[in-house]
């Protein structure tokens, strides 16, 4: 062994340029490859660390309302408790998220946070550590609350927050909590929220999600340990919500068709169509392993490559080992011993760059991936092994092999003839195959990114202020007051205060056309004030928008007055059978089988997309309210310009203005970065792995040519002495290369377009797949191509004839 | 005169170590001679040569061809002079390994703008001149060493050049064998090619109409034979 590692050393000294190639092409493929593989291994191990994850559940419905179906990831918060009854020693729990504002001790200067409403058996069910306190009893006293160890620091910093009170504002409802436990730190690959995590409470008004057969907002989780309880608990469940339903008024509607789902929880991440709700998707994730995957065969390719370029070089030392009696199995052994040696140093380097891509990588995605050691190190250890084996293996056998008489008998170095050289171009020409269509992908999936964040969405989104995007009902009975005043600063234009729209709390209902109620759908009924269209800037196509001086078209909820006039969407339109925004403007639909429920369409507005851009707009119908929203959306628009001018004016008066509210105006741009942003990151993650391809392909190519101006040194002194000019060298040696990448990109074509297709297939609002980015990439990876080769071959092009010719 | 050469020094430096491989030479070559250049191993003969078919540049001096200095011509116009003007035969006949014979040739015309079929008909002209026509899709790997000395002359040859220099080129072929590649050369001559060759062989020199006798980077004596 000793010497294998001294003679490795010699070997390294003596061919500095391609060891330094090799390990580095190595190096670069093995960080790429765990890179991606702890993103891969992050973004599909969502749940699963849980203790005895896969026997928890998570209990879903399939509604059927007047005849559609809609998912619900949520059910009613009365049907656990029936089941349980039915099923004693069931573990199981109900979650209901909310936002509210946390303050230590009765303090004003409370803090917005994402509060977790739990049944106490929630840590029978997710069985997280604790730092202080301990699950089964944590969270049985109703004024109990537990913390995670980061909210546990952020409250009460360096002391310890066991009995120390928060006070909780939600909703008009103000109660303090002691705290009685403390969750020591867990994997954040998780959508169960348990920052804070506090009893239901006892009185049912005070709970996020209302006591009602009909409200489907409670997250529901049950823990089935055999497989074999699946099916008794799903059929006692369904009989439950059955029979308590056939016994309430009005819940009749959706009884009868609906079902319910219980989902393994571990894949609850991804929905049906393989996507996640922040918008990764399983396919996504899939093109980064196999990126990774790819990364470390064209580095093993890029070895082979150098390693029997390296080979020809060697073969003089090779058959002397031979003559003074070396077997090939021997040498064989020598050889793939080598390649381990110098896979481990590559395993080293590329550990090392890994440790520094993780954080800058986690840094720029949002990802709070971190290096496991338990798990990379033996990932790690497979791909060395992997790699000495594998990519050692043909040099080895090609360096074992050479007969030594010819070898010694020949002037010059052996080419391996025009298999070898072919060979070579071979393996330069697949590591620009996966160069180029990672280069394409990389363009199309940025291009897209860069397409999601700048769309149009149907409005203005261009000075447009958010004040609070929060269902809060304190802000419902004073949003005249502060839309008053906001329309009184300078630089305001418009504000308006909306519901059902941007705070995630809409309305649901179903229409139909007049008299086909068999061709009902679910449409999003959004609250707005009058203001509303000119604020958000969401132009009219047809008709006229509600007016507050046509009781017609005004829905008092006090008085029961219901709006019989109403604006739609385009989408809504369509929907209802209309060919175009004129032609639906003065008809009807229904929305219900009472004479109330038939309504007219007074206008036609334009579809507003998703804020992330990755969903087809929803038909929308908008009712104008004069009061009561519950749960209001306040914007502003500013003029041009305007906006530091009302910020800070905003800054004063907010005391008075939104009262108890931290001062957190959001610009609808900044929201629509936001919600772009994984998109974003993931693109930026692409970007990295097109460069590592193309790094390692370009380092095969600086190898290969460097060994190739040795080898034709000779022939270019030749050459230059018939009258060649050294333009005529460089065309000679840059279309010897060229030619490879050129035929590369022709693989690399379909390969990226199918992958491309595939990708923006996920998106309703998707780029063109235009030549462009083909035809770019292309140019690109030429370029480099020529910049590699003309580096290491111009030296050669321009020395004087006659010291090539001696060089034999 | 077709050469002169005033004053021309070669040095070479290589890590302080300092070779002077031309000394100060003057040497004039008129059209039509047929010289050869002798001395013992190391004197400069290669050198010398080198410079005159400007694959090598001389330290000092002037080398004039025909009415250019060529020691003030650039790169591109040195490699425009070589393919309108010189043919070369070396000792170790530097064919390409990866071409046939005919594209060997072939190469000699390749760098000017020459149709392909005139280039087609001129390397058949230039093989059968050597006869070694039957061997033209060969590769220079399957050829005896005369074979190819005898197609390196074809190659030196086809562009038709003023000036033929050649560098031992029978230094490693048998008698016979050099004795037909003397012959070729000699014929070369009496058609009006002006050849300049280096030979370690008493008998081949006195083939040449010249003879230039060459001992530590100078010339020490220039005769011209008897006829
Ligand atoms: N590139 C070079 N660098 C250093 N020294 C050189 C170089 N080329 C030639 N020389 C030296 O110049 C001198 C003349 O060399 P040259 O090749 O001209 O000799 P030669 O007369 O052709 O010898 P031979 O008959 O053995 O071919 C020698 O001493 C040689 O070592
Ligand atoms: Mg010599």
């Amino acid at each position: 062994m000793p010497s294998l590692f001294s003679d490795f050393w010699r070997l390294v000294t003596r061919y500095r340029l391609y060891t330094a190639l090799n390990v580095i092409g190595l190096a670069l493929g093995i960080a790429t490859f765990l890179t991606l593989a702890l993103v891969a291994r992050y973004e599909l191990g969502w749940e699963r660390w849980y203790p005895g994850a896969s026997s928890i559940y998570q209990l879903q419905a399939d509604i059927r309302l007047n005849g559609s179906t809609m998912h619900a990831e949520s059910l009613t918060p009365l049907l656990l408790p029936g089941v349980k009854a039915r099923i004693p020693g069931l573990v199981a729990a109900r979650l209901e998220a909310a936002k509210a504002n946390v303050a230590i001790d009765g303090s004003h200067t409370g803090q917005e946070e994402v509060v977790t409403f739990a049944d106490p058996s929630f840590f029978d069910v997710f069985r997280l550590g604790f730092q202080n306190g301990d699950g089964d009893t944590a969270l049985r006293g109703t004024s109990n609350i537990v913390l995670s160890d980061s909210m546990a620091r952020k409250y009460f910093g360096g002391t310890s927050a066991m009995g120390k009170i928060l006070t909780v504002r939600r909703e008009g409802h103000t109660r303090n909590y002691v705290v009685t436990g403390v969750l020591a730190p867990h994997p954040s690959n998780t959508k169960i929220q348990s920052e804070f995590v506090l009893p239901l409470p006892e009185v049912a008004a005070e709970r996020p999600c209302a006591e009602q057969w009909g409200y489907f907002c409670a997250e529901t989780y049950v823990v089935l340990p055999h497989p074999g309880d699946v099916s008794s608990f799903s059929s006692t469940a369904h009989d439950v919500f059955t029979t308590s339903l056939s016994g309430q008024k009005g819940t009749g509607n959706f009884a009868s068709g609906t079902k319910l789902i219980l989902d393994p929880l571990q894949a609850t991440r991804f929905d049906r169509e393989g996507r996640a709700a922040d918008g990764s998707s399983r396919g996504a994730i899939v093109a980064l392993a196999i990126i990774g995957g790819l990364a470390v065969l064209a580095a093993a390719l890029n070895y082979v490559n150098l390693a029997t370029a390296q080979a020809l070089g060697r073969a003089r030392e090779i058959a002397v080992r031979k003559v003074l009696g070396a077997s090939r199995g021997r040498l064989i052994m020598r050889f793939l011993g080598e390649a381990q040696v110098l896979a481990f140093f590559a395993g080293l380097l590329g550990l090392a760059l890994t440790e520094l891509a993780v954080p800058f990588m986690a840094s720029l995605s949002g990802w709070p991936v971190e290096i496991d050691y338990r798990w990379s190190l033996p990932v790690l250890f497979g791909v060395v092994l992997f790699l000495g084996g594998a990519a050692g293996a043909y040099p080895a056998f090609l360096l074992s092999s050479f007969a030594p008489a010819p070898v010694l008998a020949a002037s010059r170095m052996p080419a391996q003839g025009r298999f070898g050289s072919r060979l070579r171009m071979v393996l330069v020409g697949s590591q620009f195959v996966f160069a180029t269509t990672v280069g394409i992908c990389t363009l199309v999936v940025n291009a897209q990114a860069l397409h999601l964040r700048d769309i149009s969405r149907g409005m203005n989104v261009r000075d447009l202020l958010l004040l609070s995007t929060d269902r809060h009902d304190e802000t419902d009975n004073r949003a005249p007051e502060i839309l008053d005043r906001l329309r009184a600063m300078p630089g305001v234009e418009a504000a308006s205060a909306s519901a059902g729209w941007l705070d995630g709390a809409h309305e649901v209902r179903t229409i139909a056309p007049v008299g086909k109620s068999d061709a009902s759908f679910i449409v999003t009924a959004s609250s707005v004030d009058g203001g509303f269209f000119q604020t958000y800037g969401i132009p009219l196509l047809a008709g006229r928008l509600p007016d507050f001086r046509r009781g017609e078209d005004v829905e008092r909820s006090e008085r029961h007055q219901i709006a019989r006039n109403i604006v739609i969407n385009l989408t809504a339109a369509h929907r209802l059978g209309f060919r175009d925004a004129r032609s639906a403007v003065g008809q009807t639909f229904s929305s219900g089988n009472q004479p109330e429920d038939l309504k007219t369409i007074i206008g036609v507005v334009a579809d507003v997309t998703d804020i992330n851009g990755h969903f087809a707009p929803s038909p929308t119908v908008y009712i104008l309210h004069d009061s009561r929203f519950g749960g209001v959306v306040i914007a502003m628009r500013t003029a041009h310009g305007a906006l530091p001018g009302v910020l800070s004016q905003l800054r004063t008066e907010w005391p008075t203005l939104m009262q108890g509210f931290p001062f957190a105006p959001i610009a609808m741009t900044s929201m629509i970065d936001e919600a772009t942003r994984e998109d974003v990151a993931r693109g930026k993650l692409f970007a990295i792995g097109a460069g590592v391809a193309i790094a390692i392909a370009c380092l095969g190519l600086y190898g290969l040519a460097a060994f190739n101006a040795e080898r034709r040194m000779h022939e270019v002194g030749i050459r230059k002495t018939l009258g060649a000019t050294t333009g005529q060298i460089m065309r000679l040696m840059l279309a010897q290369f060229l030619r490879p990448v050129l035929y590369a990109s022709l693989i690399a074509w379909p390969l990226a377009w199918v992958f491309a297709r595939t990708w923006l297939a996920g998106f309703e609002n998707r780029i063109a797949l235009t030549p462009l980015y083909f035809v770019l990439t292309t140019l690109l990876a030429a370029a480099l191509c020529a910049l590699t080769v003309f580096g290491r071959t111009i030296g050669l092009a321009r020395a004087e004839p006659s010291r090539a010719l001696r060089a034999e | 005169m077709l050469i002169e050469l005033n004053h021309i020094q070669r040095l070479y430096r290589s890590d302080e170590v300092e070779t002077t491989a031309l000394h100060d030479i003057e040497l004039g070559i008129g059209s039509g001679e047929f010289v050869a250049i002798m001395g013992p191993s190391g004197c400069g003969k290669s050198t010398l040569l080198n410079i005159l078919g400007t694959i090598d540049r001389p330290t000092h001096g002037a080398y004039i061809f025909g009415e250019q200095d060529l020691t003030k011509l650039n790169e591109a116009a040195l490699a425009a002079f070589r393919r309108e003007n010189l043919g070369y035969v070396f000792q170790s006949f530097n064919l390409i390994d990866e071409l046939t014979i005919e594209e060997n040739i072939e190469l000699a015309l390749i760098y000017r703008n020459m149709p392909k079929s005139e280039r087609r008909e001129r390397v058949a002209q230039a093989m059968d001149r050597v006869s070694i026509g039957h061997r033209a899709r060969h590769y220079p790997s399957q050829l005896s060493g005369g074979q190819q000395q005898r197609a390196a002359i074809a190659r030196a040859i086809v562009g038709q050049p003023r000036l033929i220099l050649a560098d031992e080129p029978t230094g490693n072929l048998d008698t016979e064998n050099g004795a037909q590649v003397m012959d070729i050369l000699q014929g070369l001559n009496d058609e009006g090619a002006t050849i300049i060759m280096v030979t370690h062989s008493p008998s081949h020199a006195d083939l040449a109409k010249r003879r230039v006798d060459m001992l530590d980077g100078q010339i020490v004596v220039s005769v011209r034979n008897a006829i």
